[in-house]
């Protein structure tokens, strides 16, 4: 029987000045997985409707300040990875280094603040088990917090490939795209949780 | 590059704060939430444009996220409107 050779696959080399030409694959999953949450916002709100009194007196107990800072942090630590990502096109290796570690360092003050929150919640005796709102509430932000966990990883494997690279190459500068295009969704992700589960529950 | 980069930044943070205040102090509740989820799906295109670059890819993926933008959106102010 005549043995098939396996189909190789070569990258193409990306123009390290450019925008990459090719569209990094990692948007599908981006596509799947918005759709999973889409999913989930709209669950969330069909269960809020035959009792909404309830959900709305559950978001109120939520401290809004934790969800504001935790906004504002990840919204900056994108920031900072998307000029990660700019100076990698740049070329600019030394600049790579410091917004990706920027971005990390300013990232994992959402670990510290959520982290926080949780124990303040689980020690007033709000658990899961409490009502629909807060098992909701653990649920989305619990899954949201699997995907920040797995986003810092990427920009931990980031910054060490950036740190043992003496020159910014297309392997980089695409990791840089493609790890970055994640880290900033778990942002995207946030920007409707926080509305969602912290201020609908607070207009009068 | 880095210019658009601070001024979309600025944009989000400034977006998100008149997120707050509008549940904090807007009157009627279905404007007060429809504004708030708008000011959000805003937000959520300019990390989409500005951060992700989506607005350099595929037309199919553009009209994608401009759909599920809406979806999310609307779906979440028209059932908060049903029960407010």
């Amino acid at each position: 029987m005549r043995r098939v050779p396996p189909p190789t696959f070569v990258a193409e080399p990306a123009e390290a000045d450019e925008p990459s030409s090719s569209f990094p694959s990692i948007w599908t999953f981006i596509a799947i997985d918005c759709t999973s949450f889409g999913l989930f916002f709209a669950v969330f709100m069909w269960e809020r409707m035959p009792q909404a009194a309830l959900f709305d007196a559950s978001a109120k107990l939520l401290d809004v300040r934790f969800g504001l800072a935790n906004t504002l942090v990840l919204i900056t630590s994108s920031y900072l990875v998307a000029l990660a990502a700019a100076a990698a096109r740049r070329g600019d290796l030394h600049d790579v280094r410091r917004k990706l570690g920027l971005g990390i360092g300013v990232g994992a003050a959402f670990a510290l603040l959520k982290l926080t929150e949780y124990s303040l919640k689980i020690a007033a005796g709000i658990t899961p088990q409490t009502n629909a709102f807060f098992g909701y509430y653990f649920g989305l932000t619990g899954v949201h917090f699997v995907h920040y966990a797995a986003g810092m990883i990427v920009l931990a494997l980031m910054l060490g490939r950036a740190r043992r690279a003496s020159t910014v190459d297309p392997g980089l500068t695409s990791l840089m795209i493609s790890g970055g295009i994640f880290w900033h969704m778990v942002d995207l992700l946030w920007v409707f949780l926080f509305p969602m589960l912290y201020l609908l529950g607070r207009v009068q | 590059m880095n210019r658009a980069l601070l001024l979309a930044w600025a944009v989000l943070v400034l977006a998100t704060l008149l997120g707050f205040g509008t549940a904090e102090f807007m009157g009627h509740p279905l404007v007060a939430v429809g504004a708030i989820m708008i000011v959000a799906g805003g937000k959520v295109i300019i990390i989409l444009r500005s951060f992700m670059e989506l607005g350099e890819g595929p037309i199919a993926f553009k009209a994608y996220f401009g759909v599920w933008v809406v979806a999310c959106v609307g779906a979440i102010t028209v059932l908060y409107g049903i029960a407010p």
